[in-house]
């Protein structure tokens, strides 16, 4: 078969399917306008044309933020130089973006209402990153926390004496999320850390320190200030300074945390804590947020608290919270605590927050 | 090539000048039979009229289908034109240039200008065909006259026509047709030459205003403008994720005269970035990069993610072990007296799966208690075994070499515990060959302070699906740094559902022949 004779075989149902052509307004064929990509938040955004001299004609611009309703009309004015422009505002080049098209005599010559074109409108880097910090807490910037922990490592024989080695721990701060980079976040909080614990090292009566053996351990108060660097985004440190009046008197402590993650849900952590007298910490944590509505996070730490004395243990700590709509966060803790292999206690605790 | 149809034509005017009988000249159709170094042989001869120094027309046959009816229609390509250098009696010889020669392949037609004295009858007219042609739409005539203008013309103006009518006309219901077409169109060009065209630059320019950044994972769309819109038949927006070696390819949409417009799939908008060129065919075929080159493409950043994105929560990262394990080396001992040598170990750990270099993060805690150690020693009442323990918390990191590299990794953990000694740490290390999650072969060694080492070669594969399977062989002094010991075991798992792995564990180990003994243990994994 020839294409001539193939054309002629053109079925009916082709011509039958045959759509009337759309009565396109006249528009200038030859307008040419390089359309910007991109633009930056707060810059004004000019718009540019170019029209043969023949096919001259008033042009409108159209344009909207992405996704609103209304269309916002300009008319481009002809420059000296045969050009034609009009300006988007600074206040209106904003993220995400903008949509506009070009018309004249009603009919589309850049593209349309249905297809307009977009400019993408990126704020900073710095700006991308607050934004999704502050998704991430929910728009709430403030924080206040309350956190109740009670360690017993077991009661000590000590001759012919019982001694608890145990004691409670009283977290109490506030948070505000600045997300001023590098700086992130500053908290303020108080803590009480009370407690009994042999007055030895080793469990070895001839090593007591008093009649007793017995030890109270800990202070009623210390208060604390703690700022929250991002290093990136999703790497954090944590450097808190103390002041506490403990049974030595006045001291000062410290405590440091690297995390990476997200610290209400999946994370990893490693962090320290000194005491003075009161002993020092170290830890490792994981958090995981892989069960709906249930953060958990395991926890192994290295600690000779309540006193420094005391010989060294290991706390193996589970947690899990559970977040409610309105900000509040409720969250348990149970764990095991042992300074040796034959004796350990419960760990048991507490917490609430609640974001604004 | 183009002596031809000025001869033809020649022929034609004089054929219709001449008085009857005059001259009946015609042009003889063949196929080419033999293809050599430089020659080429036609199955006509002087049999058929043929004569040394005929011109010579050679075509290639091509099927097609037409674009509306989708018939299949028989059409030829012009390849080029030459002289008959030599006729036998059933077959021709031509001496072709390379370039032809190149291009000539057995089976393509061959038109031979023939000189006859006898006047053929002349053909009975066709019956008239008084039926009225249909009308067709506007899309549908346009198509009809592009096809009708392409009959007998090169590949590559066929290919620029159907492309720049595509561009412009993408929803049209016989756009399908003509894409398939265009499919067939480019195979039939890459076969005839596997060259690519050439990559100059084209004549057209194009302005572009091109983007700096894009959000990883969300298509960019992209406009061009055309300086000379007659220029360009149609354009093509070749885009790669950068760092890919090839090249994908999309016909850009044609929007008025001056504007293509082509949008890069989200897909390839990956971080580190997206690089793109525009090539341009020009409306007789040609072709060529008209806004940046393969070599130097526009360059888009993507912006790769957030560490912190490594945490979103997503399923089937998180994973959740449970294992208790017993042995006992002294089960076979026959041996007189007490020979208790056995120990226990219970952990429950988490792991959470990053997927990068530190392709997971693991925390768990352990309980550990044993008896004995010795291979020949006998316990009493007065000297019982000597009893080891450690409760023990432990942090381990597990690496692995992404893709391209080899599938190597390993796992560092560390651990901290109290035995009855008090504070005491240890340490495990293990070298992997293969997948952290699938088949693997491992090495490892541990030691835990006042417990001992265990060190053991371990391959972990799937032989049935849902089937888990790992086999050890180790050695350990545990659980009192004692006598030295080799354990053989076998891991059983079975996932029953996709998020749970029951395992059995079965052991054999011994210290010396007779001081041997059997192990278990049971496991479960959770999934989340």
């Amino acid at each position: 078969m020839t294409p001539r004779i193939a054309h002629a075989l053109i079925p009916l149902a082709a011509v039958a399917a045959a759509a009337a052509p759309a009565a396109a307004a006249p528009a200038p064929r030859h307008l040419r306008h390089v359309p910007r990509a991109e633009a930056t938040a707060g810059e004004p955004l000019p718009i540019v044309a170019a029209v043969p001299a023949a096919e001259q004609r008033p042009l409108v611009l159209h344009y909207r933020a992405a996704g609103a309703a209304a269309w916002i009309d300009r008319e481009l004015a002809r420059r000296p130089d045969g050009t034609w422009v009009a300006e988007i505002p600074a206040r209106d080049v904003a993220p995400p973006g903008l949509e506009y098209y070009i018309a004249v005599d009603g009919g589309d010559a850049f593209a349309s209402p249905a297809a307009p074109h977009r400019v993408e409108v990126r704020p900073s880097a710095t700006e991308r990153r607050r934004d999704r910090d502050l998704a991430r807490a929910d728009h709430r910037r403030s924080r206040s926390h309350v956190a109740v922990e009670y360690v017993d490592y077991g009661s000590r024989r000590l001759g012919d004496r019982e001694v608890p080695d145990r004691y409670y721990r009283i977290d109490a701060d506030f948070a505000y999320r600045l997300y001023a980079y590098p700086l992130e976040e500053v908290r303020i909080g108080y803590t009480r850390l009370l407690g009994t614990t042999p007055d030895t090292e080793l469990d070895d009566p001839s090593d007591c320190g008093s009649a007793a053996c017995a030890l109270d351990a800990g202070f009623k108060v210390a208060g604390w200030f703690e700022l929250g660097v991002g290093l990136v985004e999703g790497v954090r440190a944590d450097a808190r300074g103390m002041v506490m009046a403990t049974p030595a008197g006045f001291a000062v402590g410290g405590r440091g945390e690297l995390r990476a993650g997200v610290a209400d849900a999946t994370h990893v952590a490693i962090g320290a804590e000194y005491l003075a007298d009161v002993g020092s910490t170290g830890y490792f944590r994981l958090g995981w947020f892989t069960v709906p509505a249930l953060p958990m996070a395991a926890t192994v730490e290295v600690t000779d608290l309540p006193a420094r004395r005391r010989a060294t243990g290991v706390r193996l700590v589970y947690d899990v919270a559970y977040p409610m709509p309105g900000g509040l966060r409720l969250g348990l803790r149970l764990g095991y605590a042992a300074r040796d292999e034959q004796l350990g206690g419960i760990t048991a605790g507490a917490a609430a927050s609640f974001d604004f | 090539m183009k002596a031809l149809p000025a001869l033809l034509a020649s022929a034609t005017i004089v054929l219709a000048a001449a008085p009857r009988p005059a001259r009946a000249d015609e042009v003889a159709t063949g196929v080419v039979v033999q293809v050599d170094t430089r020659e080429i042989f036609v199955n006509l001869g002087t049999r058929r009229g043929v004569a040394a120094g005929a011109p010579l027309r050679l075509k290639h046959p091509i099927a097609l289908r037409h674009p509306v009816t989708r018939q299949p229609v028989a059409d030829w390509l012009p390849i080029g034109s030459a002289t008959v250098t030599s006729a036998g009696e059933q077959l021709s010889m031509a001496v072709l240039d390379p370039d032809l020669r190149a291009r000539v392949r057995v089976g393509d037609i061959a038109e031979i200008y023939v000189e006859r004295d006898e006047v053929p009858p002349p053909a009975p007219p066709p019956a008239p065909d008084d039926r009225p042609l249909p009308v067709p739409d506007p899309d549908t005539a346009a198509v009809l006259d592009i096809w009708a203008s392409l009959a007998g013309r090169p590949l590559d103006v066929r290919i620029a026509s159907w492309e720049g009518w595509l561009s412009s006309h993408a929803a049209s219901p016989h756009a399908a047709a003509v894409r398939e077409d265009l499919d067939a169109l480019r195979a039939e060009r890459e076969a005839l030459a596997p060259q690519p065209p050439t990559r100059g630059l084209a004549a057209v320019h194009l302005d572009h205003a091109a983007p700096t950044l894009a959000e990883r994972g969300r298509a960019l769309p992209l406009v061009f403008v055309v300086d000379d819109p007659d220029a360009v038949a149609s354009a093509w927006l070749h885009y790669r994720t950068a760092g890919a070696a090839t090249y994908h390819r999309l016909l850009l949409t044609r929007d008025g005269a001056l504007y293509l417009r082509g949008t890069i799939p989200a897909a390839a908008v990956a971080d580190p970035g997206v690089e793109y060129f525009v090539e341009a065919i020009a409306p007789l075929g040609g072709s060529g990069a008209a806004l940046a080159t393969p070599a130097e493409p526009i360059a888009v950043a993507v912006p790769a993610p957030p560490l912190v994105d490594e945490f979103t929560a997503t399923r089937r990262r998180t994973r959740l072990t449970l294992a208790t394990t017993y042995l006992d080396f002294a089960t076979f001992d026959r041996r007189p007296g007490d020979r208790t040598d056995r120990f226990a170990l219970t952990e429950a750990d988490v792991l959470y799966r990053l997927g990068g270099v530190l392709w997971g993060v693991r925390a768990g805690f352990g309980s550990y208690g044993g008896y004995g150690g010795y291979a020949d020693r006998a316990w009493t009442p007065a000297a019982p075994a000597p009893a080891h323990g450690l409760q023990y918390g432990y942090a381990e990191a597990v690496l692995h070499a992404p893709p391209p590299l080899p599938p190597l990794g390993g796992s560092l953990r560390l651990v901290a515990g109290v035995g009855e000694r008090g504070f005491a740490l240890g340490v495990e290390a293990r070298a992997r060959l293969g997948a952290p999650d699938g088949a693997n072969l491992s090495a490892g060694f541990s030691h835990l302070e006042a417990i001992g080492f265990f060190s053991d070669i371990r391959l972990e594969t799937w032989p049935a699906h849902g089937l888990p399977v790992g086999v050890s062989v180790g050695v350990t002094d545990q659980p009192s740094r004692g006598d030295l010991g080799v354990r053989l075991g076998l891991d059983l798992g079975w996932r029953a559902l996709p998020w749970l792995i029951p395992t059995v564990k079965v052991s054999w180990q011994g210290r010396t022949v007779e001081h041997a003994g059997a192990g278990a243990g049971l496991g479960l994994v959770f999934d989340w």
